[in-house]
């Protein structure tokens, strides 16, 4: 489970996150809602470690991650917009963290193989990334966060730049798809319809976060 | 039409005349002698071919390996300072050839002052500061969300480095190692100085061949030889940088320093601001060491006398005028030129025929460029190569190109509205060219007419086919006195390549501060 205790950031003295506490259950998903600017996206770069807090603590499963740098967290982090390595093909996305970890290649294509076709994709693994249209890149972005079996799996938006047309398709299937894996999940909308769609349980970032002011901040 | 058609037609002339007409005379030479075959199977100008390809690969791959740690600095990060810090670690790439491998040879412990070692310190040191220039700019575009991810993907700082960000990097590393390969496949004063007597390149070859040995045909062969391998270097250059220019973000992504990589940082700056810095404090220092031990300014006062078996009839101290007024009027005909080719190939004027014959002076070495118009313009109607005027022309030509660099990404940017504007408005085109293309052109031109001047003044490698005793030029003078034994010549050459490197690197200061503000 991941227990996130009073964390705290100012940008240029301006605070954005005053104190937050957040738990999510083992293989829960829960979903962080609130209006841009409100510092969602903010809590989950603490989470991740890309970003050092001011104050604060992140647990995952008892062992305090604080400290650690984001490549020893085992947290995953689905970007909104995607953050797809633009120089590999989509196999090479998805088999990333595999090849990181030095699983041999024949291991690893059996593995990708399995994963594009959970996400909806097999037989993508040679396109280039930058072929594909916004929703099969981030299920590319998906598989790909999902190949590293993260303890706790952050989405920042993952389905915010699609096609309302195809958005709520893939909003049921990305539960499905948590669901199946039993993935612990943090995710982010400013969307409470959708937040509804995926989500066991849904958290609005302004009452977490105390002596904010709760109308949207301007940027 | 601003570049009117007649203006266009002169510099293509020029080039025809200057640059085409001694490259078809090297091919008729080359050619006719079936001197090619030579290259090939002499076993000595094998060698030579071999030697000429091993010190580039290695100053090349050398260059870029020491200015990576640089270009994450400065591409990663914003600092106080970081301007002037690239600024200085460009500086050696500004100092000309014949400074650079005397200071070379000055610095270099005794036993390695000559040789490959030698040549591949003096080149890592002349083109760090553009490696890290261009590697450092592409790494402050990169996107740096790849690495974020990479990093919750649960890889290592160093797979990130690896497997996300070099070969990312990997479009701008080779454009700009292909530019240091040219330079280098054509570096004649830095070999010339610091190569044994055995050791030999294509450029100091055509050199030798031509006025040691008098065999023109293997000249002609050898600088055959090189405008392929140079045009080669180019075409690599210029295919990798249209791939870089795709993946240009606009995002500026360089962050303020960690804390934690503040060390390293330090570090890093340091070690490059001495590799660039320290050699010429050091060529500086031993140029003021008198005979009798401690210092003063006795080399520099001896250059006004003129020394027995200097191989010089005037003074050293008359080659600094001579400098100055053969590189003034070739600094002006380089910005015509340069200008006018800028103008013409910016804006697609003649698509890609025009954009070769404009680019064919940089493909030409110097040294080829010098033995061209040594055979060139032998015999009448063209016998020039004794007239007084055909240095500057010959130094014009080889500055022609930094001058069309300089101007040519002003041209792309000018909006070509503005003169259809300024024409309804019943302005003539040639009061549209005074009133609104010349004023925004202006900085990035007066920026390019001082490299010009500085890249003449520091003209080597053709200038020494040419030069007689009354025009010998400050490289020229260096590299005669830095040739012959004798502690004086030795002193005078160290005085007057100082005087040289603080020359050029005075003009290229004030030429960057001309050109600052239209960025």
């Amino acid at each position: 489970m991941l227990q996130v205790r009073d964390v705290a950031v100012a940008f240029n003295g301006a605070p954005v996150l005053t104190g937050v506490d957040l738990d999510v259950a083992t293989g829960e998903i829960c979903c962080l809602t609130g209006p841009s600017g409100s510092g969602k996206s903010t809590l989950l770069r603490v989470i991740a470690g890309l970003h050092t807090a001011d104050r604060g603590s992140v647990v995952v499963d008892g062992q305090d991650v604080t400290a650690l740098p984001p490549h020893r967290r085992g947290i995953g982090l689905v970007f909104q917009d995607h953050g797809l390595f633009p120089h590999l093909d989509v196999s090479g996305n998805v088999g990333f963290a595999l090849r990181t970890r030095g699983v041999t290649s024949r291991q690893r294509t059996a593995r990708v193989e399995e994963l594009l076709g959970l996400v909806g994709l097999a037989g993508f693994g040679s396109r280039r990334v930058s072929t594909l249209s916004g929703g099969e890149q981030q299920r590319v972005a998906l598989a790909r966060a999902l190949a590293g079996t993260p303890r706790v799996l952050l989405l920042d938006e993952p389905l915010g730049a699609l096609d309302p047309a195809i958005h709520d398709r893939l909003a049921e299937d990305l539960r499905t798809l948590l669901r199946d894996a039993g993935t612990t999940a943090v995710h982010v909308t400013h969307d409470e319809h959708e937040a509804a769609l995926v989500g066991d349980r849904s958290v609005d970032i302004r009452h977490l976060n105390p002596g904010t002011p709760a109308s949207p901040v301007r940027h | 039409m601003v570049a009117s058609a007649g203006a266009v037609s002169m510099a293509l002339g020029v080039v025809a005349l200057f640059v085409a007409w001694p490259v078809l005379r090297i091919l008729s030479r080359g050619l006719s002698a079936h001197a090619v075959g030579h290259v090939f199977t002499d076993g000595r100008l094998r060698a030579i071919l071999g030697f000429t390809l091993l010190q580039a690969v290695l100053s090349t791959v050398g260059a870029v390996a020491v200015a990576m740690p640089a270009a994450w600095l400065v591409g990663r990060h914003q600092f106080r300072g970081r301007r002037l810090l690239m600024a200085v670690w460009v500086g050696p790439f500004t100092l000309p050839t014949v400074v650079v491998g005397l200071a070379a040879r000055q610095l270099l412990p005794e036993g390695l002052r000559r040789g490959l070692f030698a040549i591949v310190c003096a080149h890592i040191f002349f083109n760090v500061g553009i490696a890290v220039r261009t590697i450092g700019s592409a790494w402050s575009r990169l996107d740096p969300r790849p690495e974020e991810a990479a990093a919750t993907l649960g890889a290592t700082p160093w797979q990130v480095f690896r497997l996300v960000t070099l070969p990312r990097l990997a479009p701008a590393m080779a454009a700009v190692a292909g530019l240091i390969a040219a330079l280098c496949l054509t570096s004649f004063g830095v070999v010339l100085l610091l190569a044994t007597p055995r050791q030999s390149t294509v450029e100091v070859e055509i050199w030798r061949q031509t006025t040691q040995f008098l065999r023109l045909d293997r000249a002609g062969a050898l600088a055959m030889v090189q405008l392929v391998l140079v045009s080669a270097a180019l075409v690599l250059t210029s295919r990798s940088h249209m791939r870089t220019d795709l993946r240009q973000r606009a995002v500026e992504t360089r962050r303020r320093l960690r804390s934690s990589a503040r060390p390293v940082a330090i570090l890093v700056g340091a070690a490059t601001t001495a590799l660039t810095v320290v050699p010429m404090m050091l060529l500086m220092e031993r140029s003021l060491r008198s005979a009798q031990g401690g210092h003063g300014m006795q080399a520099y006062r001896s250059l006004a006398q003129v020394t027995r078996g200097s191989g010089l009839v005037d003074s050293p101290a008359t080659s600094v005028a001579m400098s100055i007024r053969i590189a003034i009027p070739a600094a002006i005909l380089a910005t015509v030129l340069g200008v006018l080719a800028a103008l013409v190939v910016g804006r697609g004027i003649g698509g890609p025929v025009m954009a070769a014959a404009f680019g064919l002076p940089l493909a030409v070495s110097a040294v080829t460029l010098g033995f061209g118009f040594l055979i060139a313009f032998a015999r009448a109607p063209v016998a020039w190569r004794s007239k007084s005027w055909i240095l500057p022309i010959l130094q014009a030509v080889v500055a022609m190109p930094f001058v069309q660099r300089m101007v040519e990404p002003a041209v792309r940017r000018m909006d070509p509205r503005l003169a259809e504007v300024a024409a309804t408005l019943g302005v003539s085109p040639l009061a549209v060219w005074r009133r609104v293309q010349l004023p925004i052109l202006a900085r990035p031109i007066l920026s390019g007419a001082g490299i010009a001047f500085a890249v003449a003044l520091g003209e080597f490698g053709a200038t020494t086919f040419l030069a007689r005793p009354g025009t010998v030029t400050m490289p020229v003078a260096i590299a005669r006195l830095a040739g012959r034994p004798g502690a004086v010549l030795a002193a005078q050459s160290l005085a007057l390549a100082v005087i040289l490197g603080a020359l050029t690197i005075m003009v290229t200061v004030m030429a960057d501060l001309a050109g600052r503000e239209s960025h």
